[in-house]
């Protein structure tokens, strides 16, 4: 076969086939030119899951009657003049394929009416015919309709899914989208039946709420940040307080300049942030907005613009734990100062809401104050204040709880608590041994690598084999780094030196840790790991009876935490009943 | 059974007996106490399984006999009762107990004596030891609090008794620290025939929280008679009898390792020092892993703490004697409570170095030492 040129209709439906694989392809491009066309409100139609007629209308800005053949016109595009223009790209498209991609390999009709012309036109284009124009009567805006898709490529046509599945793909564009743009009202309709709506009031909570319920979108907390310096990057979003997890990473969800986006090391600063807040397997929900300089972002990686990469990947990576960790009150300071919309309380949720602080916290600092008593650490009440600010809507935000009195000890587990006053009074459950362990937890963390070293006034034998001393030998840094002193005393034994000050059983645990396997990953992470272990162990245990001081005195150093809400392993700390609780249980409202 | 007794007389020996009752326990009838009226006398026992005490005292019976009534609200009511005359007894109904005082009638659902779990025998062979209640006392009191409550090494939860003639040793140690007492008793070697029944017991463990409970109850009493028959310590006095299971194990050797020398040695009046520490270390309160340090040098003793968000704290004091200079930290809770189980107006501070073992002790009385390791603070 000899080599020719392609005749430019197939060029154009293979060079189409990248941008363009399915139904949700093309509610992507249209729906990104609306947003482009800076419109309030986008309305997606489909039929049969995106297969038979897709429809995107907006209230944009429209396209001038001469210039609509352009539109479907490969490589033709308002959004970029000249190639310098890519760094400083701000609208979604720039490549000036997408019309002419769906024209391509689709039945495409384009109408579209500027706000200042008195009535609009349509285009319709067939794949290699020339476009026809026509006047039509429309409010201003643009109106796309495509039909038939892949009419001209069977084999993508086979390749298609059900209805439900393209419908689903369709769906998640729109949402994804929606998020991107909690200022646009989207409306998505599938044989006439309305799927999603969004406010599009601005508020990405209500955006939440009407995609994933109002329940989900109440207990998000709410995250703003700039950080300062040459990134200039903004940061706002919603993300799921410690505690609260997912089986899967669906609702991890970034967006980068209006885009959603795909980002590894975005995803992984999430992940990080949200170690030892979250039990295993379990992931944030995240609704992360990112603004920064076009400059800093290269969209241009992959054809659907799904994956980008950032000039400074390492800064944004930084910037975006650090915010992370400050939004869910974790060591790198005090929660961000952020007021949030409040979205209405499912009624009739029964489950016991796990809470993440339901008092307004400067009430809790005035009620320790009027009992005289000095239990909580000093160090609370500027974090409590901060959050005192934001605690008006009473369902309250960080912070640590209020002091609570114990009442009992339910299964030799649960601390049966009394907290708050006046409103704001209310039953808790403390699991014990989980709050134990976030205290032990966050004093080995916070003790510097080599302090709170105990040294013993006789050693402790610990027998050695060859494979505990294989271990000793090559875990011997971590174990000094957590407060472990030993030295060798002959061939089978090991004397224990020094242990980290206040464990419980260092020499059953300290053996324990060398028969153990031993954890992986980085030096950090290993040694979190086994802080997390020592915790464990040392830890008041689920099942021990605790007479009511003990049970003050575990509380007391529990609420002293940084990040109460959360064993080291994710499992909830503590449980509030509230009053509303109570009250829709009695049924008294 | 029947008897009569005065509210105050019985109010006590409730009290005191209701200390060993356990909050919860796997045997309900452990939360009860037995009452044994026979012969002008009333002999009230309580046991937690682990320990068990029986106080008596003279009482009208009229009739002998047991019963086990629930002893936290048999001490509640009988401690709110009047003080005149009480009478108990045993009513038809089966392990009912009436408890009456002029214009009151109270009948208390009881539970089985027979089911009660019977202290052994005091032994009356082997050997066994005489005290003064005041000195065992004292050498529990002084060591108590530095055992450890970890149950991890339950050995260490107990404090071990060395009992030789006219001599009694407490030593007690979490591992962390050591309070070692001694009491040598006065001499009542000259009537000859005690020292016969005196004979040394070496090395018990026992829970110190049994022979806490044991001080409380031994102290008033002139003498004391302890005796072990390997698996409980006896001891009686004249109007109680206590028996508490020993520890099982070998007690760590703590005194062989330590330094035979320390090079710097101060002193400092006792409670200048511990008021400074006081102060210094209701920085970190709460928090054990702010470590209290000392600098001594320079004519002087500076005594420092820091944590971190909460902030700095330093105190000099003037040393009374000044020796090496040192600088050395511990856990603010182990060092205070050395400082404050010594009685004397000062304080001698001996230490080796900073990660060695440092002594506390009465320059006027040999016969309390307290050892404390100091904690790393960095590096």
């Amino acid at each position: 076969m000899s080599i020719r040129r392609l005749p430019r209709e197939v060029a154009e439906r293979i060079a189409a086939g990248e941008v363009i694989e399915r139904p949700a392809s093309v509610v992507k491009e249209l729906v990104e030119n609306a947003l482009d066309a800076g419109a309030r409100r986008v309305v997606v139609e489909l039929e049969d899951g995106g297969r038979a007629a897709i429809r995107v209308s907006d209230d944009g800005r429209g396209i001038a009657p001469e210039e609509l053949p352009l539109a479907v016109e490969r490589y033709a595009t308002s959004k970029l003049e000249r190639f310098e223009d890519l760094e400083r790209l701000r609208t979604l498209g720039f490549r000036g394929e997408a019309l002419a991609s769906v024209a391509a390999v689709a039945l495409l009709s384009i109408e579209s009416r500027p706000p200042q012309a008195e009535a609009g036109r349509r285009l319709r284009v067939r794949a290699g015919e020339p476009p026809a124009l026509e006047p039509v009567a429309m409010a201003p805006g643009t109106r796309v309709d495509v039909r038939d898709l892949f009419h001209n490529v069977p084999a993508r046509r086979a390749h298609l899914r059900s209805a439900r599945a393209e419908l689903l793909a369709c769906e998640e564009v729109v949402a994804a989208h929606a998020l991107a743009h909690p200022g646009v009202a989207f409306r998505l309709l599938h044989e006439g039946r309305a799927l999603l709506e969004t406010p599009g009031d601005g508020e990405m909570r209500h955006v939440v709420a009407a995609l994933w319920g109002e329940e989900l979108a109440g207990s998000l907390r709410e995250l703003r940040e700039e950080a300062p310096g040459p990134l200039a990057l903004k940061l706002s979003g919603l993300v799921s307080p410690p505690g609260l997890g997912r089986a899967s990473r669906v609702l991890e969800r970034f967006t980068v300049n209006g885009r959603p986006v795909e980002n590894l090391s975005l995803r992984m600063a999430a992940e990080e942030a949200y170690r030892n807040l979250l039990p295993a397997h379990r992931h944030p929900v995240l609704l992360l907005a990112l603004e920064l300089p076009p400059l800093e972002v290269d969209v241009n990686v992959h054809p659907t613009k799904r994956v980008v990469r950032f000039l400074h990947e390492r800064a944004v990576h930084g910037t975006v734990y650090a915010a992370l960790r400050r939004a869910l009150g974790g060591a790198e300071g005090a929660p961000p100062a952020a007021a949030s919309s409040r979205v209405r309380e499912t009624p009739g949720a029964w489950a016991w809401r796990q809470v993440y602080a339901p008092l307004d916290a400067g009430e809790a600092v005035a009620a320790v104050a009027a009992a005289g008593e000095a239990e909580r650490p000093a160090v609370a009440t500027p974090a409590a204040n901060a959050a005192g600010k934001e605690g008006e809507e009473g369902e309250g935000d960080e912070g640590r709880p209020p002091r609570l009195r114990p009442l009992a000890q339910l299964h030799g587990t649960y601390l049966l608590c009394l907290g708050g006053v006046g409103e704001a009074e209310s039953l808790w459950l403390v699991d014990q041994h989980a709050a134990d362990e976030r205290y032990w937890f966050e004093r080995l963390e916070q003790q510097a690598e080599g302090e709170g070293v105990q040294p013993l006034v006789a050693p402790l034998p610990v027998p050695l084999d060859s494979r505990r001393r294989a271990a000793w030998e090559a875990r011997r840094p971590l174990l000094e780094a957590l407060g472990f002193r030993a030295e060798e005393g002959g061939p089978s034994s090991l004397w224990l030196r020094a242990i980290p000050a206040g464990l419980r059983g260092a020499e059953a645990l300290f053996a324990d840790l060398l028969d153990e396997e031993a954890p992986g990953g980085a030096w950090e992470e290993r040694l979190r790991a086994w802080r997390a272990r020592v915790a464990c162990r040392t830890a008041v245990r689920a099942g021990d009876p605790l007479e009511p001081e003990a049970q003050a005195a575990l509380l007391a150093r529990w609420s002293s935490c940084r990040q109460p809400w959360t064993c080291p392993h994710g499992r909830p700390a503590a449980v509030e009943i509230s009053r509303a609780e109570l009250a829709r249980r009695f049924l008294r409202r | 059974m029947r008897f009569r007794l005065a509210q105050p007389a019985l109010a006590r020996l409730l009290q005191v007996t209701s200390r060993i009752v356990p909050a919860r326990s796997p045997l309900p009838i452990t939360s009860g106490v037995l009452l044994r009226a026979e012969a002008g006398w009333l002999e009230v026992t309580a046991t937690d399984l682990e320990m068990s005490a029986t106080l008596g005292l003279p009482a009208t019976v009229e009739e002998g006999g047991e019963a086990v009534l629930p002893a936290r609200f048999l001490s509640d009511l009988v401690r709110r009762a009047p003080a005149t005359d009480l009478e108990l007894s045993t009513q038809e109904e089966a392990l009912a107990v009436r408890l009456a005082w002029p214009d009151a009638d109270f009948v208390i659902q009881g539970m089985s004596p027979d089911e009660f779990p019977r202290p052994a025998a005091f032994p009356e062979e082997g050997p066994a030891a005489t005290l003064r209640g005041r000195d065992l006392a004292r050498v529990v009191r002084r060591t108590f609090f530095a055992a450890s409550q970890d149950q991890a090494r339950p050995i260490l939860t107990g404090i071990l008794l060395e009992i030789a003639p006219g001599r009694i040793t407490a030593l007690a140690t979490d591992g962390f620290r050591i309070a070692r007492q001694e009491v040598v008793q006065e001499s009542s070697a000259e009537e000859g025939e005690q020292e016969e029944g005196a004979a040394a017991i070496g090395g018990l463990v026992v829970p110190a929280r049994s022979l806490d409970v044991l001080a409380g109850l031994g102290e008033a009493e002139d003498e004391i008679r302890l005796a072990s028959d390997g698996n409980r310590l006896h001891a009686r006095g004249n109007a109680f009898h206590f028996q508490a299971s020993l520890l099982q194990g070998r007690y760590p050797q703590v005194l062989e390792l330590l330094p035979s020398r320390f090079v710097a040695s101060w002193q400092l009046g006792r409670e200048e020092l511990l008021a400074a520490c006081e102060r210094v270390s209701l920085l970190g309160a709460g928090r054990e892993q702010a470590p209290l340090r000392l600098q001594f040098g320079d004519g002087r003793l500076v005594v420092a703490a820091d944590a971190p968000e909460l902030g700095r704290a330093r105190e000099e004091l003037p040393p009374l004697e000044e020796g090496e200079p040192m600088e050395i930290a511990f856990n603010p809770r182990f060092w205070m409570e050395g400082l404050k189980v010594l009685e004397g107006e000062r304080v001698q501070v001996e230490m080796s170095g900073p990660l060695s073992a440092a002594r506390l002790r009465d320059p006027e009385d040999g016969s309390f030492f307290y050892i404390v390791m100091p904690m790393r603070t960095a590096g």
